[in-house]
């Protein structure tokens, strides 16, 4: 599409009214030339079939479930969106969670804040909750490693940012992101202070969480930035969660904020006090291109990567004329046809939490919080705490060697814990319908179910698998398949999902 | 994504906790290049005549003053002066003295092995390592050691972040041209190309079974790899095939060069230090001892890295600081006579490097805070011809250094991996360190 066809689209887009409900609205600008290629069409796709839900379903919900499809399938594509985007406390799935993870929450430890948020993971019947906050968790990457025992409470109202307001404004997301307790605490704003600034936090405010590097600041705007940032520090609030319990706490000290006017972006930024922290986002949205940077993030994670500028500005425009409601861009997001194009659907390789939470819900071969979470600390990536302030790395990375053999045992945890909660009891045969317990149905089923793409040469490696077995003295023995010979029953589903659980596109999203 | 690590959280500070984690990308071609990404050793010995680097860090920043302090002097007065309850006097040090090298400085008592060395000339001091502007955060001073840049790594666009990954894609491109052993996911290895080995030990490399149904696992192991052979070329999956194929080739030979390596030490009798009223071994007892195993095992690895935590001594200091300097001399005890007896000592080179130094006076605490300039050991079979560590004292320490808040840096770290790069390994090291320096100042330990 030439560049004059695009401004032109762009400036019809952020002067067209508020677009609230994408669905009523003119999104393409059919009139203004002609349509964008599909993988940068951003209208609806009205006409879904079950293949394109699922694809839906891996990208925003840990995996493929199909109990959750059939959800989708009975409150429709539109009203599903809806539910799913309206994120809410959910008082008993959080209870039971504490209490399943977390003895004392008042103090947790390192592991328990882990494990109470992979709890979370497992058992969430709106999975993608989970999935947007760790995508936000990981934008807005913040570890709880940093804390004190007397502060490690706070890593539950920093997870519950992400889980609760993640389809909020993104203004009032930013704004509850620059006083978040443990991110005052990570990026040095505790310490912060008129006489001594610290630049840590506004530097990352615009490098990594708004704008990008070198995308619109300077040192100078860090410098004066850093000023408005000041004033928070951690106080020590004696027996505040009992007599001899001490918990760290964050309080305003006006007294430490610099507030006189600081000149950002050449524009005088006004002593405002603990509003500041307010002012910097609407400052920042105003100037410079926040909507682009965050939109490109989005995309990246759940469509395709390299999105065209183009497409990225008219995101961007759409995040922007609808005053940065990130509902309506992921209502956009998720319905358009470029979401279900051959391109969003190439694959994107899974990171270790979708690998781990995702296997689990799709079998139901759970295994403990804590023995997910020692999976995900040898995979790599322990949800609540990212190796750096950049977040975890994505993609080819995750390929290594180590990592590919820590996936493996992850999936071997899964079918081997066969006798402990909440595993105990478990048939694994559930998994088969009646009509479908051949060899071979069994493969296209567990092929279905896992979502993976065997080759006829390699489903017949796995039918084979079914039809033999090992004996003690290692020779490899006939034993044709019986779904309803309880040992097989047992031990080859469980073999065959470890099996296919390696198959390489097992690893894709 | 610009890749950038401003702050790093305590899975690398703490890198005690990190437990087996690998990290590398996966070179885009072939299929066929890629499938086999771990050399098969040709026959279950060490490989003679290839030289290897070993880089121990002392993570947290060693004490370096209190490591190797002055005893003559007005040097020794200022020390002492500036360190009232820490400070070592002489005699209470162990002298070096001993051998072709003489030298007014005396090591921390705990370093009776590398006292030995320095007496064999196999142990090179180069005091006031560091680099341009201190930065005394721990993270970013990792970071500076790490990437071998200082100016941060946008100036120097197009180039792997990590220095040693620099290495591998240059010098050793297979899986075990260089390898991490315990120290998480060292920033150094970022951007290497070849998939590096990075394992919390080498024990943990391998594939868990079901004991439930032992007999089928092994079938189960069987199908995966026949399903992965079987993958068609092209795409994602290709790539993901290729991973898979290296974790599993990898295993079987790490695993199969720990069982022969247990069979020789068994037998000559090589046994690491264990923690006290423990069977298990010390922290650098057991990373040495995977670094012995896979140089046993023939791989062709060229730099290993390893470290341990713990010197971040703010408080109380002495007793934890000896008790950390212990743990390094008794491994290394072991790891020499383990070298000497397999033939490879004499191709070897050690460095002993940290984030930065502490400062010179101790604090309220019975500590010292993060500090600069800080001594580093270069330690090697000092016989052979050429590429060999020369001993002695290469930089000292003058008594406006000691008076000073933080000893400078004479020397830039980066001159002393060109020296062990371009002397010791043989590889020239322009390219691994492009960043222009404001002070050049080899020093020529490698003869």
């Amino acid at each position: 599409m030439p560049a004059k066809v695009t401004s032109a689209l762009m400036l019809l887009l952020l002067a067209a009214p508020l677009c609230l409900a994408p669905t009523g609205c003119v999104q393409e600008g059919g009139d203004a030339g002609p349509p964008p290629p599909v993988e940068e069409d951003l209208a609806p796709n009205n006409s879904l079939n079950d293949n394109d839900r699922i694809h839906f379903l891996r990208r925003t919900h840990f995996s493929f479930v199909p109990a959750e499809l059939q959800r989708l399938n009975q409150m429709g594509f539109g009203a599903y969106l809806d539910w799913m985007l309206d994120l809410k406390t959910q008082p008993a799935l959080e209870s039971a969670a504490l209490a399943a993870t977390v003895p004392d929450p008042d103090f947790p430890s390192q592991a328990e804040i882990a494990r109470w948020w992979i709890y979370l993971m497992q058992h969430n019947e709106n999975p993608f909750q989970e999935v947007l906050a760790m995508f936000w968790h990981d934008h807005f990457a913040a570890s709880q490693d940093i804390l004190a025992a007397e502060a490690r409470y706070w890593a539950f109202a920093h997870i519950n940012l992400w889980r609760l307001h993640g389809t909020d404004n993104l203004a009032e997301l930013l704004y509850l992101m620059n006083v978040d307790w443990l991110m005052l605490e990570w990026l040095d704003g505790v310490r912060s202070t008129r006489f001594a600034p610290n630049e840590n936090f506004a530097r990352e405010f615009w490098e990594l969480f708004t704008l990008g590097a070198d995308n619109g600041y300077t040192q100078n705007d860090i410098v004066e930035a850093s000023k408005a940032f000041t004033g928070y520090r951690t106080r020590l609030a004696v027996g505040q969660a009992g007599p001899g319990r001490d918990q760290l706490i964050v309080e305003w000290v006006p007294n430490r904020h610099d507030n006189t006017t600081k000149t950002i972006f050449g524009l005088p930024f006004v002593g405002n006090g603990q509003a500041e922290y307010r002012d910097m986002v609407t400052l920042t949205l105003a100037q410079r291109p926040v909507a682009e940077f965050i939109c490109r993030k989005i995309w990246e994670y759940f469509v395709y990567l390299n999105p065209s500028d183009t497409l990225v500005n008219k995101l961007a425009g759409l995040l922007r004329s609808s005053g940065y409601n990130l509902k309506t861009l992921f209502r956009t997001i998720f319905q358009s046809k470029a979401f279900f194009s051959a391109q969003a659907k190439a694959g994107i390789i899974k990171n270790p939490v979708e690998h781990v939470i995702g296997f689990q819900r799709a079998t139901g071969l759970f295994i403990t919080p804590t023995r997910s979470d020692n999976a995900l600390v040898d995979i790599g990536q322990r949800p609540s705490t990212p190796p750096t302030v950049n977040g975890w790395p994505s993609g080819g990375f995750w390929l290594s060697s180590q990592g590919m053999l820590e996936r493996a045992n992850f999936l071997r945890d899964a079918v081997y814990y066969r006798n402990e909660a909440p595993q105990a009891g478990y048939d694994v045969g559930t998994l088969i319908p009646p009509n479908m317990q051949s060899a071979d149905q069994v493969v296209q089923r567990l092929a279905w179910l896992l979502q993976v793409s065997p080759t006829p040469a390699q489903a017949a490696e796995y039918v084979d698998y079914l039809n033999t077995d090992r004996n003690g003295s290692g020779t490899i023995i006939a034993q044709p398949w019986n779904i309803n010979d309880p040992v097989q029953r047992e031990k080859k589903l469980r073999g065959l999902l470890y099996i296919m659980g390696q198959h390489p596109t097992y690893a894709i999203r | 994504m610009t890749t950038k690590h401003t702050k790093l959280n305590a899975a690398r500070r703490n890198f005690l906790r990190v437990s087996a984690a690998g990290a590398g990308v996966m070179a885009l071609g072939a299929l066929g290049s890629n499938r086999l990404p771990f050399a098969k050793p040709a026959r279950a010995l060490p490989l003679s005549n290839h030289r290897r680097l070993v880089i121990i860090n002392m993570l947290g920043g060693n004490d370096g003053l209190n490591t190797v302090f002055p005893v003559t002097g007005a040097q020794a007065t200022a020390y002492q002066t500036l360190r009232p309850t820490l400070r070592f006097m002489p005699g209470q040090g162990l002298a070096l003295t001993g051998g072709p090298n003489v030298s007014d400085y005396e090591l921390h008592p705990a370093l009776d092995t590398v006292q030995s060395m320095w007496n064999a000339n196999e142990v090179a001091i180069i005091h006031k390592v560091g680099y341009p502007s201190e930065n005394l955060s721990h993270f970013v001073s990792e970071d500076i050691w790490s990437w071998g840049v200082r100016g941060g790594l946008p100036a120097l666009s197009g180039i792997a972040p990590g220095w040693i990954a620099r290495y591998a894609n240059t010098y050793a491109p297979t899986s075990l041209g260089v390898v991490s052993i315990g120290v998480g996911r060292r920033l150094d290895f970022e951007g290497a190309n070849s998939s590096p080995l990075l394992v919390s030990s080498l024990g943990s490399f391998n594939f868990d079974t079901d004991f439930n149904y032992s007999a089928n696992h092994v079938l189960r192991r069987t199908k995966v790899q026949n399903v992965l052979n079987l993958q068609p070329a092209g795409g994602l999956a290709e790539q993901v095939a290729a991973a898979q194929l290296g974790s599993i080739d990898g295993a079987a030979a790490v695993q199969t060069a720990i069982a022969d390596y247990t069979a020789y030490a068994s037998g000559a009798g090589i046994a690491y230090p264990t923690n006290p009223g423990s069977t298990s071994l010390t922290s650098m007892g057991s990373r040495l001892r995977d670094i012995a195993r896979l140089i046993y095992g023939g791989f062709e690895t060229r730099i290993f890295y390893t470290g341990y935590g713990g010197f971040d001594t703010h408080a109380a200091q002495a007793a934890a600081h000896a008790s950390l300097l212990q743990n390094l001399d008794d491994a290394l005890a072991v790891f020499k006579t383990d070298m000497q007896t397999m033939g490879v000592w004499n191709d070897m080179a050690i460095v002993v490097i940290t984030e930065f130094g502490r400062r010179n006076y101790e604090n309220g605490s019975v500590g010292t805070d993060h500090g600069h300039g800080v001594c580093v050991f270069v330690i090697g079979g000092s016989s052979g011809s050429g590429g060999h560590v020369n001993g002695g004292m290469y930089e000292g320490l003058t008594t406006a250094n000691i008076n000073a808040e933080h000893l400078p840096y004479s020397v830039d770290y980066r001159d002393v991996y060109r020296e062990l790069i371009g002397g010791h390994l043989g590889n020239d090291p322009t390219p691994l360190f492009p960043e222009t320096q404001p002070i050049n100042n080899i020093p020529n330990f490698i003869s």
